[in-house]
């Protein structure tokens, strides 16, 4: 059992350098390739020094964050259900069995460089390149109908 | 013969088949090979070179003979396909192959008959030397037609395949009763174990009795065992991570499936395969291997023959024979090449005649063996025909003794030692995290030795090492007697042991007689190398779901639906696909670009140029990063400007140009080619991460959050200003760039120009673009495509790294030395840039070439300095039409072009001798730049 549903539109920006930016949105800095949460607003530690801020709306950076956005550049679905994992492993080399609720990490679906990130215990986060979405939509929708056939 | 009872088989669910156009049927459980043998049906093909009759060897994966085309429908027609691994399914249409007009009446066995004129060395005897024209004209062309397996299927492949990353701490590959042991034991320790086998069925030889296979039921009951059956593992990867390709043959059309497993620990229980033995025409159908003969009749209840003799090097050839005997076979004699055969008074206790120290003279018989000449054995091991007597059966057994099956141990990179006492390779030393269980570490005990088995055998002939390349012992003794000693060397020239083979068959018996053959023992000749994959592997589960509309990710830009709403024609660039023209109704694509070129030059045109990579550079050293790579003054650029610029590899050669627009003090904007995009990231990224990690400045990929219209024409700022807020546009000075709202959208404006007209580019969110874009139609602008954007970049005499550039050239070559900032301390490249011979004066610079004939040049044609001359001094890099001047017009390079304006050079074509071209300034329209800055 698992649901593909598109991400809904998303505020996307990328911190680089210093994470202190984070503390004046009400967010802690979590571990690498971890994300945490204030509210709606999510952080992913994607890198040593680099952190991507999620929102449904524009949050309000503090003066001199060395932050770009990139929210239009970004596009992908969510995979909701249990076997998630298993759709996963038809282009992702990942071992999803050590891959908690709140990890995050880039890595690859098929041919596509994706952002996963498991939002919850059977709900999962996967983004790409705006222009990569619809290959990867397709290719996650033929894996899955065979999935469930 | 189907036996009454017994088999793993359900003889209630009859399936109906055809083999050659003729009707059968098997049952349940069977496979093809097992069904053809129940309907008596032992002829199955004809070899690859001689076309001789040939039938079943073997029962399972390492068939060299049964290779039988499949057809399940259009694009279903499945050649080589290896009939003991084919599980029969009602409806089954299958055919031999190899064969003219049909299998029983083939006129190429003739072949056979010229056998010596084809020995090993053949194809190599007549590539080279005074041979090598009749290859061509009279060998190639019949070889050609007779030989090869197969036809290849041309109609789409209609079935799907899918792929899985898996990941376990236990792999074992073989579910016999070792590989069974293994996956139980790494099961109770708590392993996620994976355990996978080539049969339809787990169980290994086990299955050759009847009743449940321990310990299944207790892997079946673990949720941490994924049991994997018709799964062959046919490729060992470095670091334990294992190719496995599973069939599934599911009715929906999911047809294979290709499984990527890396596991911390990998269990090799591959068991041990039985080998032929070498004696004349010991290739005729009736004559298989004792243990598949055996396979037959437990497994499948089924009689290969009711009168059999067993040729044995090995004691479990008598298992083989008793076994036989119980299902109802007579067993004619036992000959033992051995002089003391251990079981030989077992057998003559069950009435079974045994001659010790015998062989085979030869086999008798057509299509089927219906007998063979019993020979004692010469003190050389050969049998005495002078001595033989014949024996009628219509079933020899060959029990040879077993090779450890151990191509995927020597896939890992294990390396094989000798055994002598085992008289076979063994597993040595180990490169990866990986045991060996069972027969393939072990053997399963010495017969008859090998290396004895091959001496005996030497002059026989057509006594096949290698059916399935038509090798025999003869042609290895001739490569030995032509002179090659290595193995390897061996292999090739007489092709024993390769292809799908890959040993598994010929190869012990091979290199025993490569041994015999030179004198040397099986040691010393060694062994070849197991190469990937194990068996065939089709090329659909290699390409998973990656055919068709997945073949790879089509990239398009965001103004893509109204491009194709309005009938663009487009090109692949890269993945991207980018609209090549707007054609009108009753437009051919010249006029279109044509017109699309005018309407810039004259008014305003609209680009969607969102595919060029943009990275955007942060941090208190952004600057100090990009001075350090860029050829450029960065340092000096002001908040609010541009600048065109350029990256170097370090060899000096031009890797990429762009637009680099400080945004602020700690804040870059830069651009790169659509095709670069990525490399100058990964490029920027290595240097800043480690060569300068002291600097604090970051790089973010922003390429696709910005959709980018480039508004270019004379009329470009009419246009525009109605539709901006927040800046005005006429004190906006040709390569700055600000914030503005353009068409109610927050936008970065660049005033930038590929086209030599005033322009700008108009970065916006990319899902914002569709909506400017309809805006900027309105306002009065003509969308052209990037074969207009070619044409008028051309004219101004712009380059495009990757046509005017190829990885040769350097920016002086083109030029560009201008843009180099002065008193650069470094950048990427820099010292490459000061040899000598980069600033040559007679390197190939870039030059416009003007057609004297006033025809277009062919992009590549070779310039040369007269029509006679036969040194290329350089090449034709672009050529177009250009409606602005109404001429065609050339961009090149050419050896110290930039002394060479007024000279008339000679471009190659393909359709005439020479074009001339007169030697031109590269910059066609407006050399000047007033109309840039106007």
């Amino acid at each position: 059992m698992v649901e593909i549903v598109p991400l809904p539109p998303l505020r996307r920006y990328v911190l680089r350098g210093d994470p202190a930016p984070l503390g004046a949105l009400g967010l802690k800095v979590p571990p690498l390739l971890q994300a945490a949460a204030a509210g709606a607003v999510h952080v992913l530690a994607l890198g040593p020094d680099e952190w991507w801020v999620m929102a449904e709306a524009p949050p309000a950076w503090p003066g001199g964050a060395w932050v770009t956005e990139v929210s239009a550049g970004r596009a992908g679905v969510s995979l909701a259900g249990p076997d998630a994992p298993l759709l996963l492993a038809e282009g992702c080399p990942l071992d999803l069995t050590h891959f908690p609720a709140g990890a995050c990490t880039r890595t690859l679906f098929g041919k596509v460089e994706i952002l996963l990130w498991r939002r919850g215990e059977a709900l999962w986060h996967v983004e790409t390149a705006r222009s990569f979405a619809p290959h990867l939509a397709a290719h996650l929708a033929e894996a899955r109908a065979d999935l469930l056939a | 013969m189907r036996l009454p009872s017994g088999g793993r088989i359900d003889r209630g669910k009859p399936l109906r088949f055809t083999f050659d156009g003729r009707a059968y049927s098997g049952v349940a459980g069977d496979t093809l090979a097992s069904a053809l043998l129940a309907n008596g049906v032992h002829l199955l093909g004809r070899s690859f070179k001689y076309h001789r009759p040939r039938g079943l060897l073997s029962a399972g994966a390492e068939e060299p003979n049964a290779l039988v085309e499949l057809d399940c429908g259009p694009g279903r027609r499945e050649p080589n396909t290896r009939a003991t691994m084919v599980p029969l399914v009602e409806g089954l249409t299958a055919r031999s192959q190899n064969r003219f007009p049909s299998l029983r009446l083939d006129l190429a066995a003739a072949a056979s008959l010229f056998g010596p004129l084809l020995p090993a060395g053949f194809y190599y005897k007549t590539f080279l030397g005074p041979g090598r024209e009749a290859w061509h004209r009279r060998w190639e062309p019949l070889i050609r037609r007779m030989a090869g397996l197969g036809r290849a299927p041309e109609a789409p492949d209609p079935d799907r395949y899918a792929h899985r990353y898996a990941h376990c701490e236990t792999l074992v590959i073989g579910a016999g009763r070792a590989g069974i042991a293994a996956a139980l034991a790494a099961a109770e320790a708590g392993d996620r174990v994976i355990l996978c086998d080539e049969q339809p069925e787990l169980g290994g030889r086990r299955l050759l009795s009847a009743g449940e296979v321990p310990g299944l039921a207790a892997l079946r009951a673990n949720p941490r065992v994924t049991l994997l059956p018709r799964t062959t593992a046919f490729h060992y990867g470095l670091q334990n991570f294992v190719s496995l390709a599973e069939i599934l043959d599911r009715p929906d059309g999911l047809r294979e499936r290709l499984w990527q497993v890396r596991a911390v620990r990998v269990v090799l229980a591959t068991g041990a395969l039985e080998r032929p033995l070498p004696f004349r025409d010991n290739d005729r159908p009736g004559v298989m291997l004792a243990d598949a003969a055996r396979a037959y009749a437990a497994r499948w209840a089924v009689l290969p023959g009711r009168q059999a003799v067993l040729l044995a090097a090995h004691d479990s050839g008598y298992e083989a024979a008793f076994a036989l005997q119980e299902a109802g076979a007579r067993i004619a004699a036992i000959l033992d090449l051995r002089a003391a055969p251990p079981l030989a008074d077992t057998a003559r206790a069950r009435g079974i005649e045994v001659r010790a120290a015998h062989g085979i003279a030869a086999t008798r018989g057509g299509v089927r063996v219906s007998g063979v000449l019993a020979a004692p054995l010469r003190p050389d091991g050969s049998p005495d025909a002078a001595r033989a007597t014949p024996i009628s059966c219509d079933l020899v057994l060959m029990a040879g003794g077993w090779t450890p099956n151990l191509a995927l141990f020597s896939q890992a990179r294990g390396k094989l030692r000798w055994d002598a006492a085992a008289d076979a390779f063994l597993p040595g030393e180990v490169a990866e995290a990986l045991t060996c269980t069972g027969a393939c570490a072990t053997g399963r005990g010495p017969g008859h030795p090998v290396a004895a088995i091959a001496a005996g055998a030497l002059t026989a002939r057509h006594a096949f090492v290698d059916p399935q390349n038509d090798v025999t012992t003869r042609d290895i003794a001739l490569a030995v007697q032509e002179g090659f000693r290595a193995i390897e060397h061996v292999k090739r020239y007489t092709t024993t042991g390769m292809a799908t083979d890959q040993g598994k068959v010929g190869g012990m018996l091979g290199l025993a007689t490569a041994a015999a053959a030179s004198g040397r023992t099986v040691p010393e000749t060694g062994h070849t190398t197991f190469r990937p994959p194990y068996t065939p592997v089709s090329f659909g589960t290699l390409a998973g779901r990656h055919r068709g509309p997945l073949f790879d990710p089509i990239r398009t830009p965001p103004s893509h639906e109204w491009a194709e709403a309005r009938g663009a024609v487009f090109e692949p660039v890269g993945q991207w696909q980018r609209a090549r023209a707007y054609p009108q109704a009753g437009e051919a694509l010249r006029e279109a670009v044509a017109r699309e070129c005018l309407a810039v030059r004259q008014q305003a045109g609209l680009l969607d140029a969102s595919t060029l990579g943009k990275i955007e550079i942060t941090g208190p050293d952004a600057a100090e990063l990009l001075e350090r790579c860029y050829v450029n003054a960065v340092h000096s650029l002001r908040p609010g400007r541009c600048r065109y610029a350029l990256l170097l590899r370090e060899d000096g050669f031009l890797f990429d140009d762009g637009v680099l627009a400080r945004l602020a003090e700690d804040r870059f904007h830069l651009t790169t080619t659509t095709g670069g995009a990525a490399h100058v990231l990964h490029l920027l990224e290595d240097y800043a991460q480690t060569e300068f990690p002291e600097l604090r400045a970051w790089l973010t990929s922003t390429t696709e959050h910005w959709g980018v219209a480039a508004l270019q024409g004379p009329a470009a700022r009419e246009m525009l200003a109605p539709l901006v807020r927040g800046c005005d546009l006429a004190a906006l000075p040709h390569m700055a760039v600000t914030e503005a709202e353009v068409a109610g959208i927050p936008a970065r404006l660049f005033r930038v120009s590929f086209t030599g007209e005033p322009g700008y580019e108009i970065n916006v969110p990319s899902d914002r673009l569709p909506a400017l874009w309809e805006a900027l139609i309105d306002a009065g602008a003509t969308p052209y495509g990037t074969d207009a954007m070619h044409v008028l970049r051309a004219e101004k005499g712009y380059v495009i790294v990757g046509q005017e550039t190829d990885g040769t050239v350097t920016p002086l070559d083109l030029g560009l030395g201008w843009a180099i900032g002065k008193g650069k301390r470094d950048f990427i490249g820099k010292r490459s840039l000061a040899r000598a011979e980069m600033q040559r004066p007679d390197r190939r610079q870039l030059v416009g070439l003007a057609p004297l004939d006033g025809r277009l040049p062919e992009e590549g044609a070779q310039l040369l300095a007269t029509s006679g001359a036969r040194v290329a001094e350089g090449h034709v890099t672009s050529a177009y039409a250009s409606a602005a001047l109404g001429k065609p017009i050339a961009l090149g390079l050419l050896a110290g072009g930039r002394a060479r304006h007024g000279e008339t050079v000679q471009a190659t074509r393909l359709d005439c001798p020479r074009q001339p071209l007169l030697v031109v300034p590269p910059v066609f329209w407006d050399p000047e730049g007033k109309r840039l800055h106007g």
